[in-house]
């Protein structure tokens, strides 16, 4: 009796417990503070663009500081030891206020200063951004909100702050990890959805996370000197909320950041004893903040400002010295950089800045900064030589002395005064002077001329021009215009005197670099003086005061009227090509930059040239077609019937607008909408084995009724090549709006099927139907156009991966719902619990009948969790359900 | 009889022994003057007989590669020369007690446009100087916001150490043969 109540009660016990041992292995100390790595496709990453990011990288470059602490030793008498150290107090700096700024905002203490900007606000801004910026006090109200953060009561006085401006996020915080190499814990910018091998890997890659990440303060392990990258993540925010205030949370955080670097007395704690020497580093210019993803840190905008900005990705994608030249920034006339936002079929998620070629995050990023400086350095170049050489000609010679000096070697030539050699070096310099001025003067060069004009009402060139010339930029280009107004003419004479005719060849090497570059199409023309010759047959009509000694070509600013003028010009063309990219490579304002680095398609959405639900309606179109189709044309028995289909709108040009001094584009899209074929089949009507259709655009693909693939009349796909099609000569000009139209008649071998489709009555619905259901099934399949994403806590997979030694085939679907897989919810719930809650990854949970029991490395003893303190159903359980046994303190962390 | 040498500076130009610019141990730069008997740009700067040390404020992004910074260390002498007009003392005199202004002399920490050990920031300073002069410093004017706005003087010292203050001008020196053209 006592041993069958004994068995019972033994299998009793058996059944309510659960102890499997976990397959694996003591796991990694470090607790990733990830959050789910969201994976996307095309269409779905478009879309992400408009939502903000939870997680960035934060590139600090740190060559240039290392420069300037260097001769500061050499200064104050110190060795190495001093520089090294001043770079890691620059470190920690920058993440310690980057988080301090992040946590106080998420507390709601410091408010969203950018969310619906008060008055006061933008007024400041304003004035600070402005030709001659004032910042004081900008400056001064940021001071008096950080100092009244704590007290909300004295934050309403100093501006109309309503809660609106204070989050609500209060469980979130920033964490910060140091990266030292990009692996599969980034597996989301390598490829859309993940395989059971991606996530094998990603586990891994947690497992052995002490190779590829350490917390932000391990100093120690950032040894490179030049650069170090950082990876900043809120943490358990409130999604819907984030989504709300998400842009605005980075926008102010930026301020934030950069006032309290520069004024706030923590930054000089956490700087010391350099505080008062780093301040003076231009931190926005030695900063990258960057979304790790395809989210962003700024809404998507098709501005010039922000195109240039996100420039960026090119020169983190260039990685040799010929393809970073053959980037149109360092053309001489580079196209509008909105062109570059037209090509099609750009890569996406398929490790687009090439991280997977670098050995370290370092490396990468170093790459990156050399391309950038190259690029600053020659944008930043070639403006300042711009305006010093528009500023000397514009002060020292008048315009009627330039043409003066260009008729008397005009009357030179005329007269034949001087060498054959010298009068063929001045009939090339007229010719060259006339021919770049006529160019950027032509109509049919118009768009450099309207761009030319752009120029001028730049809001950033204005500045720097100020800035450097103490002029404002109108009257540099005044003084070109009276040159045009004198010049013009005088070119024309000359060419009615014939001074050009044969036997005179032009000696194009002479020309303008710009000119040979934007008019006969040559590429990588190599910098030029534009001097001719004739500066050894005479003195220069403008040089250096040292030239006198010296007598240097490099000293020498022009050789006479016309050179002047024409290097004149060419400055002029300097800084229109400066422009494009002066707000992504120079930063005039200040503000620490945020490119969208992985997501080319962010400016693809916002300039319009990307549709990303361009494919869900177009299938939701053909779907309602084909139903429609089932009643209509499925019921009468005739061979005609239509075809829907959407057709793709394009970007056919941009609209150039300029709102406060900004450039903006506005896409004008061609009228294509849905395009409806009407098709009549003879084939089954008359037995003849052909098909007509009639479109408005020839047909890239026949209509989709011989292409049911594997389905009924796959026999048909290889007569596409018997397609003959006949084209309107209207046709040529898509752009007209009538007359276009396309006649197509197919040879189909099908005709037997056709026949019996058509013949059979009720048949032909099922043949629509069957049609839609086989299309949609197609259209969705679709691997880039519909938006499709996945989102894989690593947490699970990497428990899931500790559990059973492998990823499970079966949980794969499961990791890319975010839903743990281990043996049951029970389970699931109580790891997942304990680890978000303490931080510190669980070796192993035993279920028994009321209690559970968790083991964690390092702590010998299980830590304890009573029935009554937990379900298995899926809600968190407390924190202080787990009962930590008193050897095992350390599991508290720091939150004690 | 100082009243009567502040009158003679405003019509000379600024004469100090020595101009110099030193960090400290708290990592702010300081302007030295140092003046010997009867130089008394000294008393009228700090009200001391031998010498003055000016404290700088921070010189927000001055440890940068902006335009205006590309200008000063990159062609200093295609963009400014030294005015030959009068150096009004007053002005100078209240630009060092602003409180926002800025030096920089041949080994500034904030020229990172160089290769660390050049010296050619220093030889541009001194062509800027000319002849015989040499050790030159700029001194440059900070916004209200602790930027830089311009670069006002330039100190330049003569052999003997004697150091000469002048009027920066914001064009280079230049040759014109615009005679030529006639």
């Amino acid at each position: 009796m006592y041993a069958k109540i004994f068995i019972v009660l033994l299998f009793s016990w058996a059944s309510l417990s659960v102890k499997a041992q976990w397959e694996n292995q003591t796991p990694t100390n470090n607790w990733l503070g990830l959050n789910p790595i969201r994976f996307t496709n095309r269409a779905s990453c478009a879309l992400d663009s408009n939502l903000p990011t939870q997680s960035t990288f934060l590139i600090l470059d740190n060559l240039d500081l290392g420069k300037a602490l260097y001769r500061l030793s050499k200064n104050v008498g110190k060795n190495n030891t001093y520089v090294v150290t001043g770079i890691e107090r620059f470190r920690y700096t920058v993440f310690s206020l980057s988080k301090l700024i992040a946590n106080e905002l998420l507390k709601g203490k410091l408010p969203l200063i950018t969310y619906r900007p008060t008055e006061k606000f933008q007024s400041l801004q304003k004035e600070c951004f402005s030709v001659g910026g004032h910042c004081k006090n900008l400056d001064d109200y940021i001071s008096d909100i950080w100092e009244n953060r704590n007290d909300l009561n004295e934050l309403i006085k100093i501006d109309d702050f309503t809660n609106e401006h204070f989050t609500n996020q209060k469980n979130a915080q920033l964490s910060c990890l140091y990266l030292k190499k990009f692996s599969p814990l980034e597996a989301h910018l390598y490829g859309r959805k993940p395989d059971q091998t991606v996530l094998k890997d990603m586990a891994q890659a947690v497992h052995e996370s002490d190779k590829l990440v350490s917390s932000c303060d391990d100093l120690k392990s950032q040894t490179d000197l030049k650069s170090a990258v950082y990876q900043l993540e809120i943490m358990r925010s409130n999604k819907e909320g984030w989504n709300q205030i998400g842009f605005n949370f980075w926008s102010s955080f930026k301020i934030y950041l950069s006032w309290a670097y520069r004024f706030s007395k923590e930054m000089q704690s956490m700087a010391y004893p350099y505080g008062n020497f780093l301040k003076n580093l231009d931190l926005e210019e030695n900063i990258i903040l960057f979304s790790n993803g395809c989210k962003s840190l700024e809404k998507p905008e098709c501005s010039r400002d922000k195109l240039s900005l996100n420039h960026m990705r090119f020169l983190a994608q260039s990685s040799n010295l010929q393809e970073l030249s053959n980037l149109n920034l360092f053309n001489y006339v580079p196209s509008d950089i909105i062109d570059g936002v037209k090509e099609e079929d750009t890569p996406v998620n398929k490790d687009i800045l090439e991280f997977a070629n670098s050995n370290s995050s370092e490396e990468w990023a170093n790459k990156l900064r050399e391309n950038l400086i190259k690029a600053r350095g020659f944008i930043k170049l070639k403006i300042s030589k711009a305006l010093t050489q528009v500023n000397i000609i514009h002060n020292f010679v008048e315009v009627q002395s330039l043409m003066d000096d260009m008729i008397k070697l005009s009357s030179k030539v005329k007269s034949n005064q001087g060498s054959s050699e010298e009068i063929n070096l001045i009939k090339q310099e007229l010719y060259a002077v006339c021919a770049e001025y006529l160019t950027a003067q032509d109509e049919k060069f118009s768009f450099l001329k309207k761009d030319l004009e752009l120029v001028k009402s730049d809001k950033s060139v204005n500045k720097l021009t100020t800035d450097l010339t103490n002029k404002n930029i109108d009257v540099f280009f005044s003084y070109l215009e009276k040159i045009n107004v004198l010049l013009l003419p005088f070119c024309k004479e000359l060419e009615s005197q014939k001074i050009w005719a044969e036997p005179f060849i032009v000696n194009q090497e002479l020309l303008a670099p710009w000119y040979l570059e934007y008019v006969k199409d040559k590429k990588n023309v190599k910098p030029s003086n534009l001097m001719v010759g004739l500066e050894t047959k005479r003195a220069p009509l403008l040089a250096l005061k040292s030239f006198s000694s010296t007598n240097s070509a490099n000293d020498i600013i022009c050789v006479d009227g016309a050179h002047c003028a024409r290097k004149y010009l060419s400055s002029i063309i300097d800084l229109y090509a400066g422009l494009q990219y002066i707000t992504g490579l120079i930063n005039l304002n200040n503000q620490i930059q945020s490119p969208d680095m992985l997501n080319p398609y962010s400016e693809k959405n916002s300039c319009g040239v990307y549709d990303p639900w361009f494919k869900t309606k177009k299938t939701t179109t053909e779907l309602l077609a084909d139903i429609a189709g089932v009643f209509t044309w499925g019921m009468i028995p005739t061979p005609i019937y239509i075809d829907l289909s959407k057709e793709k709108r394009k970007v056919v040009s941009f609209n150039q607008l300029i709102k406060d001094g900004k450039v903006y584009y506005d896409p004008k899209f061609d009228q294509k909408k849905i395009q409806a074929t009407l098709i009549a089949d003879f084939g089954p009507l008359m037995g003849a084995p052909c098909m007509i259709s009639v479109a408005k655009a020839p047909q890239t693909k026949h209509p989709s009724y011989y292409y049911l693939n594997g389905i009924t009349f796959q026999g048909c796909k290889e007569k596409e090549q018997n397609n003959l099609t006949v084209y309107g000569p209207s046709e040529l000009n898509q752009a007209t709006k009538n007359a276009s139209g396309c006649l197509s008649c197919t040879i189909s071998l099908t005709e037997a099927i056709d026949v019996a489709s058509f013949n059979i009555l009720w048949l032909r619905p099922v043949f629509f139907l069957t049609r839609g259901i086989v299309r949609l099934v197609n259209n969705l399949k679709d691997p880039n156009d519909i938006p499709k994403s996945w989102e894989v806590d690593l947490n699970k997979v990497y428990r899931s991966y500790r559990k059973y030694g492998f990823i499970r085939k079966d949980c794969v679907n499961n990791f890319l719902d975010g839903e743990d897989c281990l043996s049951n919810s029970c389970e699931d719930n109580i790891a997942d619990s304990f680890e978000n809650l303490y931080q510190r990854y669980v070796s192993r949970v035993d279920i028994f009948g009321n209690y559970a029991h968790v083991y964690v490395n390092g702590c010998n003893e299980p830590i304890l969790l009573q029935k009554n303190r937990f379900s298995c159903a899926q809600q968190i359980i407390k924190k202080e359900s787990f009962s930590i046994p008193p050897s095992c303190d350390f599991i508290y962390g720091e939150n004690k | 009889m100082r009243f009567f040498f502040f009158f003679i500076f405003i019509i000379n130009q600024v004469q100090a022994f020595e101009f110099l610019t030193k960090w400290n141990d708290e990592l702010n730069q300081e302007l030295i003057i140092n003046c010997n008997e009867g130089e008394y740009l000294c008393y009228q700067v700090c009200r001391q007989d031998s010498q003055c040390r000016i404290p700088q404020p921070y010189c927000q992004n001055c440890i940068g590669t902006s335009p205006i910074l590309g200008i000063l260390f990159q062609s200093l002498n295609m963009n400014y020369s030294r005015a030959f007009a009068k150096v009004d003392v007053k002005k100078f005199i209240a630009l060092l007690n602003s409180g926002h202004f800025v030096s920089f002399d041949g080994n500034t920490p904030y020229n990172i446009f160089d290769p660390i050990n050049s010296l050619k920031f220093s030889n541009e300073l001194d062509k800027l100087c000319g002849q015989s002069l040499s050790q030159a410093i700029i001194l440059g004017q900070l916004r209200e916001d602790y930027k830089i706005k311009s670069f006002e003087y330039l100190i330049c010292h003569a052999e003997d150490g004697h150091a000469m203050v002048y009027q920066l001008k914001q064009l280079p020196e230049i040759n014109q043969m615009l005679s030529q053209i006639q």
